[in-house]
């Protein structure tokens, strides 16, 4: 997104729009703890529907407390982290919910807090504007 | 009927994210969940800081491998965790790692009908 076309036809690094850091603003910081295996589609899903670039996955290892059979139960999970618009937070937060299965007794959770200077979040525009 | 588009939105919670060195992680669960802690979440990850900077020649004895221990609390109870945590993994000790805590604006997770229904929200 942030290369622009040369002559030639072809994408060239020196096309790059450097910009300043950006200002502090409002942002939330998204995290959901998920059954492991579902980062990559709820990762998609956020591209698609909501335009978010920039999150990062990893495993963790989940364990409760609460279970029918075993008092203390181990479960393999994935984290997704992202940080987005505080405008878009509502909407992030819910998709994740929905797309992660949440709404299953052990499948994990989601939260949300807050953060107030974020870069990197969105792909640059090549008039150089941040897009948020 | 559940709808789909419905959310059961829990307020007043805290994350408290313990980074401690790897094999400590064990300790700091048990004792989070003693302390009334209903889980906890582990992932590794590489650390750095005093160990190499001001710890000399013990510094060896700090290991870079860590853990990082997410556990989200109500806000009240938060801060009993926090103590029981801090005293478990020995964090007034330079290098064993460090321990903070963050308010979340919401969080959401499987609330049980039954549950939901007590705080006055109807299916």
């Amino acid at each position: 997104m942030f290369l622009q076309k040369s002559r030639r036809g072809s994408a060239i690094m020196s096309d790059v729009v450097r910009l300043p850091p950006p200002a502090r603003g409002d942002y939330k910081v998204i995290t959901c703890v998920m059954p492991a295996g579902r980062g990559a589609e709820v990762l998609e899903t956020l591209r698609r529907e909501q335009g978010v670039v920039s999150a990062s996955v990893h495993h963790a290892r989940g364990i409760g407390t609460h279970s029918l059979r075993h008092r203390v139960y181990s479960d393999e999970k994935q984290i997704l982290s992202v940080v987005v618009a505080a405008e878009q937070g509502d909407a992030v937060f819910e998709l994740i919910y929905f797309t992660a299965g949440i709404d299953a007794p052990h499948a994990g959770m989601v939260m949300m807090g807050h953060a107030f200077r974020a870069a990197g979040i969105a792909a640059h525009s090549p008039t150089g504007e941040h897009i948020q | 009927m559940k709808q789909r588009d419905e959310i059961v939105v829990l307020t007043d919670a805290v994350l408290i994210t313990c980074i401690v060195q790897r094999g400590v992680a064990d300790a700091v669960v048990d004792a989070a969940t003693e302390a009334g802690a209903q889980g906890a979440t582990i992932f590794y990850a590489r650390g750095t800081g005093v160990r190499q900077k001001h710890l000399g020649v013990l510094g060896i004895t700090v290991n870079a491998e860590k853990e990082v221990i997410y556990i989200v609390s109500p806000s009240d109870h938060a801060d009993h965790i926090f103590e029981r945590v801090y005293v478990a993994a020995k964090l007034d000790t330079p290098g064993m790692g460090m321990i903070y805590m963050a308010s979340l604006e919401k969080m959401a997770t499987y609330v049980p009908p039954e549950i939901a229904a007590r705080f006055g929200h109807h299916e």
